[in-house]
Parts: C-alpha cells; structure tokens; sequence
C-alpha cells in the first residue's frame, strides 16, 4: 500500500474525533502547527474530494445542527478511513519509538 | 485580488468539483483571509492559496487526483506519465524523418535564443568586477554647444569634484585612449596594453590586488610615479607566475618602474588589453595649468557615500559645476557635468544591439515552433482512425490531448538538449571572435541564468507547438471518423483551417524576419560604398610609440622618425612610406575650437578633429590635394607653422574666403601667446570617425 501524504493523515486525524465541516478540520490542522505549514484551501478540497472517492471520509446522513449554514458540507470517517488512520498511527509510532532509540528525540521537548 | 484568482481559477475546473466545492471553498478561503495578519504571512498566504487553486485545477483535469489507495484503478500519475513517454519515444523512434526534423529545427531555435542570451546575461546581470559596485557611478562632462553628453573629462575639473562633492566618497579615474608601451624580456621588445589611472583608481572600484598593493593617491604625481601593477595574466604569462614578483622591476622603453602588485584573475578594467597600469607622473604644477581644465582625456568615476542618493549627489555636484564655471570662464563657461551607474555605462553601447539581436532570435524560435506545431498537425491528420481507436478503446479526450502533450514535451526536451549543445558552441564562437566587444565576454559560459532561460525555452515551445494538435485530437469527431473507416472527414477539415492559420502565422514571422536582415545587409551595403577618403589597397600600418624618456627632444623624435621613413622607402617593394598621429577611423584623437585672424571674437570653430602628419603621408594613403601644396621637408617645428585641412573645414568654415593662406589658432580666444598655423592646403575628405559619420 502506498505511502499516505502528511495532508492525508492530518484530515484523517482532525475527523478522528467527530463531525467536521472544511473550516473546522483548517483550524484544527493551524491549532498543531503555524499557520504557515497549514495547506492551502485549494489544497484542502482537493485532498477532501480524493478521500471521499477512495471511501476514507463520508458526508454524515443527519447534520449537526439545523441551524447551520445550509451550503457547508460537513465529512467524517468511514471505517476504512478509520483503520487506515490507525494504520498509520502505528507506522509513525514506530517510528518515532526508532528515533528516540538514536538520540534524535529528547524527552520533555516539544 | 488573491479571491478574484482563486475563483477565476476555480472558473476552470471540472464541473463536477465545481458544484460541489467551488462555493464551499471561497467561504472558507474568505474566512481564513480575514484572518490573516498583514506582512509576510499575508503575502505568504495569497501564495499558497493561488498556487493551490492552480494545483487543484490541473490536478483534477488531468486525472491526477488519485492518491494513495489507487481508488479510481487507474496507475498513479507517475506511471501514467512514463507510460506516456514510452509510447512517446516508440511513436516518434516509428518516424525518424519527422523526428529527426522536428529536432534540428527546434535545436537550431533554442541554441540560437541560447547564446544570445548568453551574451545578455554576461553584460546585463553578471556582477560587476567590482566591489560594492551598485555605489559606483561614471562620471561625464557635457557641453551643449560640442553636443557632448558622456565626453571625458579635464583632470582639473575632476580633482575639482572630488574635493569638493561631500557625497562622492572617492572620485578617481583613468586616461581615456589606448596606450601601449615596450617591455623587455631577455632583450626581446614586447608590447604591452597599458592604461594610465589615478592613485586613487584600485580603491575606488573596490579592488583588492591578489598580491602586493595598489597605487597610492600620491603616486599619480611626477616624483612617486615610478611604480606598476601588473595584470594576472602578464603576471603568469610574462614572469612565470614568480611568487616574489612585488618589489622587482620591469623592463620598459621609458624606465624600469618596479612592480608594487598583482590584480586579482580576470581583473583587466577598462579594457581587456589592459595587462598594466601606470600613474600619470603629473607635475604638481599642472594642477593649475589651463592645459589640465582645457583638455578633456580623463574617463571618471566615482564611488557613493553609503546612504547617499544619486539625486542628492547630483544636486551637490550641479553646485560645483556652476561654481567652476563662474571660477574658470575660459574653459568652463558651458562645461557641464553629470554621472550614471557605472553598469549603465558599461553596457550602453552593446544594449540596444543585444537586444534587438534577442528578438531576432526569440522570432526565429515562434517560426521553428509554428513549423514543428505544422509537423505534428499534419501527422495528427494522418494518426486519427489510430486515435479514434483509442477513443474506442476507452481512453478519454482528456487522456489522448494529454499524450499528445506528452509527446511534443519529448520531442521539446529532446531539441532543447540538442539546441543546449548548439548555444554552448555559439557561446564559444562569441567567446572568441566577440563581435559585439562585450566586456568581459572571454570568460562567457553557460551558468545556470543560461540552463534556465533555455528551459524556459524549450517549455514554451513545447506547449506552443503542442497546443494545437492536443487540442485538435481532443475535439475529433471520433465515430464519423470510425463509421466512416477513412480519414477524418471533419476532424480533417478542422485541422486543415488550423494549419492554414498556423501557414498564414508563419509567412507573416518569416517577412519579419527577411525584411529585418534585408535592412541589415542594406546598411552594410552602404557602408560600403562610401569613399573612406583614403586607400586601404597595398598599404600597410603599424603603431610605434615613442618613449619620451628616450626621445627627449623634438629634434631626437624628428630624427627618429626621418631615419625609420627612409629605410622603410630604401626596403624593396615599398613604393612610399608616411607617418600620421592618429590613423582614420581609429577612434577619435584630439579635437579643438579655433579662431581665425581676423574673425569677430564670437565667430569660433568647434570640435575640429585635428591630427599630425608628415611630407609623404597623403601621398601614401592616395588622398588628393585640391588646391595649394601639401607639408614639405622644410616645414619644420619652427615658425611659420602650417597645415592642411580637408574640403569639408574649407567649406564649413571659410564659405566665402580662400581658406589658403588664412591663419588660425586652437583657441577660442586667441592671446598674444597662442600659437598661429598658416593654411596651405587643401585635401580631400577622409572619414575619422566612422563610415557613418561626416568627415
């Protein structure tokens, strides 16, 4: 299986623990890093429309609240989308337990 | 701004993304932007969001959009894009010919548009060998009445400026005409190109000798002139690159001067000849001489206090000029001055031309392009039951246009690598014969300003000649084609009307063209046929320079030259020999105003280009006498002197007298101490300048 892009997982990341609409998985994307590494909206929507076709992330039948904004489109994971998400939880991981074993990661720095 | 491309872009793509994103997207990219600070993360920002647009829009068209699970089925754009290129080299390795055609033209476009680029980027963007050179600016006297407006300047009137211009830092220069001298190796006489600079000359421009020091201001005066610094090149060429070479002397007609330095490699300001630089050895006295503000031979330049503007620096310098010419009427009554960037300077003489030279070539890319774009259409006709197959077989238009693309950006790759190849030998050429005597044009190369300006290159073209036939193949009309079994009926006559517009483009670039090099060869032709005033059949020159070291009289250099005319005229086979100081058509020499007896004192002659010459001299180069008699041994150094001028000076300056007989003198108002010459004669014309000029 190929290799997941770091927009891939950060989407992925940002549904894990509910419903979201575009905005909300940007500013939750921002909240982890500067604003800078954040991707562009263009970018965002593109990532959106592949993940829905590869059936990672679906739109939710029932909206949150029906006051909201009539045009947002809110996503959430699918059960693939979801395991993928473990999956690659775990290869990072793995990988950061490797790095820790080189020096490469000091305990308490962020 | 950044929303209005973002949407225009988003304009662009799929339908399918359109209605279900487009809106969605602008809300929150609004929001995000009212939320972006301003200053870089802003500009950051408008970046990202427009390239990714950008991105999105392409990456939805051409199918790229499959990610990591490979959902769609398909192969990842990786594989699509070798699959592409194989098939790519497979159809065009079917067609040699066409291939093979279509790589030289596109080759002879792109290393054509290669080296003259080159050339442009070595004089327009390379630094200059300078330090700090952004402060360094060319200093120029003007005179409206001479028409000067970058002349050189009179070593008063720049000492002037440099001590009394609190914005130039430094103001320095050097002596505006080539100059030679002998230097002795093992007794051998060897010629050197030597340029004569103020002390201050190296520290102005920033300039660090490799070895020993520079001139120090002091040295530009009579007593302390006894020094040199030698070039890289003479230094490796002439003493063996010896590593204890400051301190020794070198051998010169006019003394043996020791070497205080050694520039640094490939430091040869002004002039590539320059292999030595001396100091003038002024006398002290001449600082106030009217000889040092009347005649104008030094080239200045001047190095900007750090935060000073030029506009600053000219007002301050403007005051000055006025200042000298209320302080010195005689010389600087209409004596103005002014400066530029020194890169400015540098490169004005080749700009225009390298310019024009680039659009030559930039058209003879379209013209190539519009070829290879003919190429590929027609056999885009021939290939349409082949591509209506393919259609057939389930391949989208999107896809087919995109292997079509795919090919012209080999074939583009492939002429770009050749033309690569031909710009590097062109670069060479230039190199060597510098046509244009671009400065600094021997160390030419192809850097990477060059790879990338030919990558552009070869990008455009590959789109531009790639465009069309992508476009053609994805607009077929593919059942008719496949119902009928024979060729494309109107996919055919669609491509007939874009080859017709692509002929018609063509015609209208190669007129261009031909009517461009026809002016060219029509000008050349002109020069030609004007009469230089002067032979060049069976005449021979050569440059001598007599050191005045070693000639220290007006009678040892007469005698000097008597002795090297007479056994020159003993030799066989040579019919007349003759001496002039300043050959035609050499660059300019000493020009001067005059008076003549008699005239009013407003009635003056201007820039007059005046030159020495001996008995045989006319007579040598086969220019006629008209009227009176040309030099004769007995006119000598003393009194009366007398001169010869051509038919022009006659009729300019003397329309209703006989010039003959007339004396004048070099000054624009004649005292009891100038010096008079008595006209004898009249010669033909003989252009000095240049062919284009009046004599």
């Amino acid at each position: 299986m190929p290799d997941m892009t770091p927009l891939t997982y950060q989407i992925l990341l940002a549904l894990a623990d509910g419903v979201r609409h575009g905005y909300g998985i940007i500013k939750e994307i921002e909240g982890r890093a500067d604003a800078a590494s954040a991707p562009s909206t263009g970018a965002l929507y593109l990532a959106l429309q592949r993940m829905q076709g590869e059936g990672l992330i679906e739109e939710p039948k029932s909206r949150p609240t029906a006051a909201d904004d009539a045009r947002r489109r809110y996503y959430q994971l699918t059960k693939k989308g979801r395991e993928r998400a473990m999956e690659e939880s775990t290869r990072l991981a793995a990988l950061v337990v490797a790095a820790r074993e080189k020096n490469l990661l000091v305990e308490g720095a962020s | 701004m950044t929303r209005w491309a973002v949407q225009l872009l988003l304009r662009l793509s799929p339908s399918v993304f359109r209605e279900r994103h487009a809106e969605e997207l602008i809300a929150v990219h609004d929001q995000r932007a009212a939320q972006t600070r301003g200053g870089p993360s802003a500009l950051w920002f408008a970046t990202s969001e427009v390239m990714g647009a950008a991105v999105l829009v392409v990456r939805l068209h051409f199918g790229l959009e499959t990610g990591i699970t490979g959902a769609r089925g398909g192969a990842t754009m990786w594989e699509t894009t070798r699959q592409d290129v194989r098939f790519a080299m497979r159809t065009l390795g079917r067609n040699p010919g066409f291939a093979l055609v279509a790589i030289a033209v596109l080759a002879l476009g792109i290393g054509a548009n290669t080296a003259i680029f080159s050339a442009v980027n070595a004089s327009f963007f390379r630094p200059l060998p300078f330090g700090d050179a952004d402060r360094l600016v060319m200093l120029f006297e003007t005179n409206p009445e001479f028409g000067w407006d970058d002349a050189t300047a009179a070593p008063a009137n720049v000492f002037d400026w440099r001590d009394q211009v609190e914005a130039f830092e430094a103001v320095s220069g050097y002596s505006d005409f080539s100059n030679q001298v002998t230097a002795f190796r093992d007794g051998e006489p060897v010629l050197l190109g030597a340029t004569e600079v103020i002390g201050n000359f190296f520290s102005t421009l920033g300039v660090v000798p490799a070895l020993g020091r520079g001139f120090r201001m002091d040295e530009t005066w009579e007593g302390s002139d006894n020094v040199v610094v030698i070039s890289h090149d003479l230094w490796i060429n002439y003493f063996g690159a010896d590593p204890d070479i400051v301190g020794k002397s070198i051998e010169l007609s006019a003394g043996s001067p020791e070497i205080i330095g050694v520039m640094p490699e490939g430091f040869s300001y002004p002039s590539a000849e320059t292999e030595l630089w001396t100091v003038p050895g002024w006398a002290t006295t001449d600082r106030d001489a009217p000889f040092f503000r009347r005649a104008h031979w030094v080239r200045a330049f001047a190095r900007l206090k750090p935060d000073v503007t030029q506009t600053e620096a000219d007002a301050q310098l403007q005051v000055v000029v006025s200042r000298l010419q209320e302080d010195y009427p005689q010389t600087n009554s209409v004596m103005g001055a002014g400066f530029t960037p020194m890169r400015n300077f540098l490169i004005k003489e080749v700009r225009t031309q390298l310019l024009v030279l680039l659009g030559a070539v930039g058209l003879l890319l379209l013209l190539a392009c519009t070829n290879v774009a003919n190429l590929m259409l027609v056999r885009a006709n021939d290939r349409t039951r082949e591509i209506a197959l393919r259609h057939a077989l389930g391949a989208g238009r999107v896809r087919v246009a995109r292997q079509m693309l795919v090919e012209s950006g080999v074939l583009a790759l492939l002429g770009g690598a050749a033309g690569l190849a031909l710009g590097w030998a062109g670069v060479r050429a230039i190199a060597v014969s510098n046509p244009m005597s671009i400065d600094g044009a021997t160390s030419l190369a192809l850097d990477y300003r060059v790879v990338l300006f030919t990558l552009v290159a070869t990008g455009l073209s590959g789109i531009l000649f790639g465009t069309a036939p992508a476009l053609q193949t994805a607009a077929g009309d593919i059942y008719g084609v496949l119902r009928d079994g024979a060729r494309g009926a109107s996919g055919g006559r669609r491509g007939l009307r874009m080859v017709s517009a692509l002929v018609t483009a063509e015609i209208a670039l190669a007129l261009l063209l031909v009517v461009g090099a026809g002016l060219m060869v029509r000008t050349f032709w002109l020069l030609r046929e004007v009469d230089p005033g002067f032979t060049t059949q069976g005449v021979l020159a050569a440059q001598i320079s007599v050191p005045s070291a070693r000639y220290q009289n007006r009678d040892q250099v007469l005698e000097f030259y008597d002795g090297l005319i007479r056994s020159l005229e003993g030799r066989p086979g040579v019919e007349s020999a003759g001496t002039v100081g300043h050959l035609p058509l050499m660059g300019t020499s000493w020009t001067s105003s005059f008076q003549a007896e008699g005239w009013p004192p407003d009635r003056v002659g201007v820039e007059i280009v005046h030159r020495r010459a001996d008995t045989k001299y006319f007579e040598t180069v086969e220019t006629p006498l008209i009227r009176g008699r040309l030099f004769e041994s007995t006119d000598g150094p003393e009194e009366p002197l007398v001169i010869v001028v051509n038919e022009t000076f006659a009729r300019e300056h003397f329309p209703a007298e006989d010039p003959i007989g007339q004396k004048i003198a070099y000054d624009q108002a004649p005292t009891a101490e100038s010096t008079w010459y008595e006209i004898i004669g009249i010669v033909g014309d003989q252009h000095q300048v240049t062919l284009g000029l009046a004599p």
